[in-house]
């Protein structure tokens, strides 16, 4: 009753979903219309099944270490010295991502909403509301996730009712674009997934067992896939091929082309829901952060890091200006994503099969 | 008792120790003379019983003279020779000691004390004065229809009036002394077999820590035993009326009640009950789901309303159609201050009301709200301080205010509006986004005795929803909210037999 800090199936879903939609919903249709044109939503569909697959993979890692996380397999597996580099990479893997994002946040919002608006006051807000909030429990994250879900609620709303201005033409031929610009697509799509990794963190923390862990995995990953090709797909047939290669906001602009009796623009209240998800985002990755580094310090006190990894975010965040910057700064950091994402965790698996690792049995 | 131990470092004046009779009659009046501080109110009545003299203490403040007369003075003189006296005194509630302290703090209670020479023993008897006032409809909980019975501020009365509705034996009332120095006779009420003894032992160990000199009112007891004291949200549930605590406990819920308060406190409580209103369940469901939903609507709409104006009228003015700009900026072109100013004005000036109207008799409470609500209302417009545009927003975030049941959580609504609007004023659509999250996230965060205060909506709990968004029928409501963790889950089966059998 009092000092439970486990979740539910049901929870974990919600978090799970929240971990994948984030900054990206906005740009995504343009960044890989740029690569795979009209196919593009054949790409999102097959970075959905590419995570399928690395799911399957994290249940075998889970059933080898059913009781630890990530961090705990990482060091179990490379020994106390080097494991715990590698847990601190981790940690900056995630500090990075947070301030990429805030800073992708911070550029969106001004473009669209606040253009007089200082950068600091945009990131630092968003960075108040999740230091407070992740110093708290698993638990209670949980419980703000399931409720901030009511905005996927208003953004599949917004996307259905521009189907009614869809053009089918856009996506026609299917496949004409060949597989290799598919192919193509498929990593700049995983850049939007990213955050299914945190599964592998909360785990122990989730009252279920293996199997239902991937299979909550599972009904996410098809939800977060339809959602995404919902999304690419409503875009496509939205603008035409030529528009959609100049627009890097395509929801926003799609949203904005609509008027109703009462809203005059609705790309604003589409934008507002937007920085709840924003926030979600941030709130997972700086938790998966301060996680890791709180795992290094063999602290149990992780609201000490919160506050640390919040700032090194920050501080990210406002060293990274304009559309171009942030751009660059994503081409770069593309590769890694996938390699701490996917990469590692394989690598993980393989070295524990190889060496018939398992976690030992305790005896409660 | 343990809290008497623990406390041990506080300085009292009262002295809590034993101390027995002492052998001479003289020496016992001294001893309790003194204690009084030889208050005039302490009277006292020589009495004879078998030749032995003793004396009759009472507090003449407390005690009621006609039950002194009844229970021991008249049968006193019609008592034999032979007779014991602990066969002389017909009082119910009567009681020996050997403690003179006894003596001192039983007097205080209303009862008397006699004390005979060369006894070792005081005789106690309890003879209170019962000054209340007749059990009427509370004038904050009104009702349209059911019970119009409210509690009074008598803790035997109320305990009555739950005894009364409540004819089980599993209610179980356990009494605690509270305030070191004012003995607050105070109450814990809960069905035995329903709430979740783990519940109650916590109720009672945040109770017993307690460590005040006098408990004045039950808030007192409120702000010692709830989870987050820092928080804007009330987490405990207070009620006057007999049918409501009824219904919470038989939902496995806790109440505190005191002496000298018409309130009962509720633990553990939810968002969503302080939204119920008894009305809900004489009504249709369908008027009482609806009639909740709104309640819920109202919560938000005070919160958003005046904050979403002030953003689209200082940030986005692009967001209402064009025939509607034409209205607000003609409304708000003369004015000379930020809409944020006009709000927070006008804002402040309904607070001004409230509280002014709310301490006034009627009648002059009635002549504030008139001239606060007309004639400023009226004049602020006209003067082109305040576009009425405005006036109509704030009056109607006044008015949704106030639509919801719980006293308490209106007004902390009024309170938030305040960041809220602060928020919306120098960030528009931004600023409210983040205020919400940060009211959400401080909701999440928030308990009342272990049960997470969103809940059923965040944990979700679908059966919960079932009395917590809207009413569902109640006879589909067949188990106890899942959020109180009470021993027996059902609450009833079919209660619709009737219908299925029927074809």
């Amino acid at each position: 009753m009092i000092g439970n800090k486990e979740i539910t199936q049901f929870q974990l879903l919600f978090v799970l979903i929240h971990c994948q939609i984030g900054v990206g919903i906005i740009t995504l249709p343009n960044e890989i219309f740029l690569k795979a044109k009209g196919d593009s939503w054949m790409s999102v569909l097959l970075a959905g099944i590419i995570i399928q697959i690395t799911i399957f993979i994290f249940g075998a890692l889970m059933k080898r270490f059913p009781s630890s996380n990530l961090y705990g397999i990482i060091q179990f597996l490379f020994g106390k010295g080097f494991g715990k580099m590698i847990v601190i990479l981790y940690s900056i893997y995630f500090m990075i991502l947070g301030g990429f994002f805030l800073a992708k946040f911070a550029v969106i919002l001004r473009a669209w909403m606040m253009p007089t608006t200082p950068k600091w006051l945009l990131v630092g807000l968003i960075v108040m509301i999740a230091v407070y909030i992740v110093k708290e429990n698993l638990q209670i994250m949980a419980r703000f996730l399931f409720i901030s879900s009511i905005t996927l609620i208003g953004f599949i709303g917004f996307s259905i009712y521009s189907l009614k201005e869809a053009n089918f033409t856009y996506i026609l031929p299917i496949g004409n674009t060949g597989v290799v610009p598919i192919m193509k697509g498929i990593p700049t799509t995983l850049f939007s997934y990213q955050g299914f990794e945190f599964l592998l963190l909360i785990y122990p923390f989730v009252q279920s067992d293996q199997k239902g862990l991937v299979k909550v995995a599972t009904i996410t990953n098809i939800i977060v896939t339809l959602f995404y090709t919902f999304i690419v797909m409503i875009s496509l047939l939205f603008f035409s091929p030529n528009e959609l290669k100049i627009v890097p906001e395509p929801m926003l602009y799609l949203v904005k082309a609509f008027t109703f009796k009462i809203i005059e623009r609705p790309d604003l209240l589409f934008t507002s829901m937007w920085i709840v998800l924003v926030a979600t985002t941030i709130i997972i990755v700086l938790y998966a952060s301060s996680l890791g580094l709180s795992f290094v310090m063999n602290s149990n006190k992780r609201s000490i890091y919160v506050f640390i990894v919040a700032g090194i975010s920050f501080f990210l965040a406002m060293s990274v200006y304009g559309v171009y910057e942030i751009d660059s700064v994503s081409r770069i950091f593309n590769p890694f994503i996938i390699l701490f994402a996917i990469g590692f965790p394989i690598l993980l698996l393989l070295i524990a099969i190889i060496f018939n690792k398992k976690e030992v049995e305790n005896s409660g | 008792m343990s809290f008497f131990k623990k406390n041990k470092g506080m300085p009292s004046f009262v002295n809590k120790g034993i101390n027995p009779l002492f052998p001479s009659l003289e020496d016992n009046i001294k001893y309790i003379c003194e204690a009084f501080n030889n208050t005039d109110d302490l009277k006292m009545r020589k009495v004879t019983f078998h030749e032995k003299q003793g004396k009759l203490f009472y507090l003449e403040a407390m005690t009621d003279p006609k039950i002194i007369e009844h229970s021991f003075l008249i049968p006193l003189t019609e008592a034999d020779e032979c007779d014991d006296l602990r066969n002389v005194i017909t009082n119910v509630g009567f009681n020996t000691s050997t403690n003179l302290n006894d003596a001192v703090s039983a007097l205080l209670m209303g009862s008397c004390a006699l004390v005979l020479e060369g006894e070792k023993e005081t005789y106690l008897f309890n003879t209170p004065q019962m000054n209340t006032r007749a059990p009427d409809e509370p004038e904050n909980e009104k009702v349209v229809r059911g019970s119009h019975l409210g509690f009074v501020e008598s803790l035997d009365i109320n305990m009555n009036l739950i005894r009364q509705r409540v004819k089980n034996r599993q209610l179980m009332i356990k009494y605690y002394e509270l305030g070191m120095e004012s003995n607050r006779k105070m109450a814990i009420v809960y069905m035995n077999q329903l709430a979740n003894p783990s519940l109650v032992e916590e109720i009672e160990k945040r109770i017993l820590s307690i460590s005040m000199d006098s408990i004045i009112a039950p808030g007192y007891i409120e702000e010692c035993i709830e989870e987050h004291p820092m928080s804007p949200f009330p987490q405990n549930l207070y009620t006057e009326r007999p049918d409501r605590l009824e219904a919470h406990l038989m939902e496995g819920r806790v109440a505190i009640m005191t002496e000298g308060s018409t309130d009962a406190i509720i633990m553990p409580v939810t968002f969503f009950s302080f939204f119920q209103s008894p009305d809900d369940f004489n009504n249709r469901f369908y008027e009482g789901s609806v009639f909740r939903l709104l309640r819920l609507f109202s919560f938000w709409g005070t919160l958003t309303f005046p904050p979403l104006y002030i953003a689209v009228v200082g940030f986005h003015f692009e967001i209402i159609p064009y025939d509607m700009v034409v209205i607000v900026k003609g409304s708000i072109e003369n004015v000379p201050f930020p809409p944020f100013v006009e709000a927070l004005v006008m804002v402040i000036t309904i607070e001004l009301i409230r509280e002014a109207g709310l301490r006034l008799p009627t009648p002059i409470g009635q002549t504030i709200g008139i001239v606060g609500g007309l004639i400023i209302g009226e004049a602020v417009v006209n003067a082109g301080l305040v576009s009425n545009v405005m006036v109509i927003v704030i009056a109607l975030t006044a008015i949704m205010s106030f639509t919801i049941p719980a006293y308490e959580m209106g007004n902390t609504i009024r309170i938030l509006l305040f960041p809220t609007m602060i928020a919306a004023a120098t960030l528009g659509f931004v600023g409210i986004v983040v205020s919400l999250m940060f009211i959400i996230i401080h909701m999440c965060k928030l308990q009342s005795f272990g049960t997470p205060y969103i809940t059923p909506l965040a944990p979700l709990n679908i059966k919960g929803l079932k009395d917590a968004l809207v009413r569902f029928p109640i006879w589909s409501m067949n188990k106890h909210s899942k959020d109180v963790h009470a021993q027996l889950p059902l609450k009833q089966r079919s209660s619709r037999e009737w219908d299925k059998n029927d074809r």
